[in-house]
């Protein structure tokens, strides 16, 4: 094992450790902790045997491992960034139903509309 | 060299725009035979006026609301204000001059106001809202002319045009820039009209509860275009006049923005 992989395989297995218990417990969304568990699997897989994605790569026509990791890296870094921009247009809609209602069931003066000195 | 490109770009759109102009008379019908001289607009009967609501939405317009409000109420007592938030005393200078004050516990955007106004103004029985800015760069003159084809039964929504009617103290950057929501409108939503980011517009009580705004903030007028086109009911132009002011243009739409707007109308329709 490299000085890179002593590194970051205990952290990976302390991260699995916790999503798994998290799992367990069934506290939170199991959905996302079985995303994060696959992601922290696959990347101490790939520490661990980095010339797996190298075949893996070679397969999809790449040259490297790495090239495969970052690529993929980005593309779900972009799916991750419009699903909290979804999620976040969403809370905006509902806070703004929020402030609506508040707003029409508490008028803050009203003029009888049946008043005729200014028609 | 890029520099020098995009500006062609900008002078040959302009000139596109500006020479294809004519062609972008509407489709749609529009209520041109109005005279456009303030006496010879057609009055409405007083219990029409009152059945009529004036959406105000307001954010930072304590310097202009209440002029504003009074100068509308002279003819309209149904006046509903919406306070967006704001940080100065627009609430309770709208409440003095007679309106019904409706206040957004937070900035939502103009979009979200007007919708809170349009949902109140039907809840207590509107049978036409007005949609009308709170700057004074509207004028209570070409109420009547929006409000006639409805009562007609010319159709459902009255769109107001300063390109039919006539504009002050425009300048040329904004101009253009109107154009090209025109032309933006006209590719994207398929919707032929002269000028579609005015806040000026008048809606029968009908077509006022299949609005639906979503889009908070400036967006919204493109959004707005899109449902007048598929709400399935009848609309048109009515020429109206805009005075720009120093002051109105000072808290108007900086250029800029016209990107953000953009984004936000395009990202909604991709998503929904």
């Amino acid at each position: 094992m490299n000085a890179f992989q002593w590194i970051v395989l205990p952290i990976l297995g302390l991260l699995i450790v916790e999503r798994t218990l998290t799992l367990l417990r069934g506290s939170g969304s199991r959905r996302v902790a079985l995303f994060w568990l696959v992601v922290w699997c696959g990347a101490a897989v790939a520490i661990t045997w980095p010339e797996l994605t190298t075949s893996i790569a070679s397969y999809l026509g790449l040259r490297r491992g790495a090239d495969l990791v970052m690529y993929f890296a980005i593309l779900f870094s972009f799916i991750g960034f419009y699903m909290i921009y979804v999620r976040m247009r969403r809370l905006d809609a509902n806070l703004t139903l929020l402030v609506r209602k508040l707003a029409i069931e508490n008028p803050m003066s009203e003029v009888d509309s049946s008043n005729k000195d200014n028609g | 060299m890029l520099v020098c490109w995009r500006w062609f770009a900008i002078v040959r759109i302009a000139d596109a725009l500006s020479l294809s102009y004519g062609e972008l008379m509407p489709e749609v019908q529009s209520q041109s035979d109005a005279a456009t001289e303030p006496a010879n607009l057609p009055t409405l009967p007083p219990e029409v006026r009152e059945q009529v609501f004036i959406v105000i939405p307001a954010y930072n317009e304590g310097e202009k609301v209440g002029g504003v409000i009074e100068e509308v109420r002279t003819l309209y007592p149904n006046v509903v204000v919406v306070d967006d938030g704001s940080k100065d005393e627009s609430a309770a200078i709208s409440a003095r001059a007679g309106a019904m004050v409706l206040h957004h516990a937070i900035n939502r955007g103009q979009g979200a106001a007007l919708q809170t106004g349009i949902d109140y103004a039907i809840l207590r029985g509107a049978q036409y809202v007005v949609t009308f800015d709170s700057d004074g760069q509207h004028r209570v003159e070409d109420i009547p002319a929006l409000i006639t084809p409805i009562l007609e039964g010319k159709w459902d929504i009255s769109l107001g045009s300063r390109f039919l009617g006539g504009v002050e103290n425009i300048k040329a950057s904004r101009k253009m820039l109107l154009r090209l929501g025109v032309l933006f409108t006209r590719v994207i939503s398929r919707v032929k009209i002269t000028d579609t980011h005015n806040g000026l517009r008048a809606f029968s009580r009908r077509s006022a509860q299949r609005i639906q705004i979503t889009l908070d903030r400036m967006a919204h007028a493109s959004e707005l275009i899109d449902q007048v086109r598929d709400c399935g009911l009848p609309y048109g132009e009515v020429p109206v006049h805009i005075r720009y002011t120093d002051y109105s243009i000072a808290k108007g739409q900086s250029s800029s923005g016209a990107f953000k707007i953009i984004f936000h109308y395009l990202f909604k329709r991709m998503t929904s």
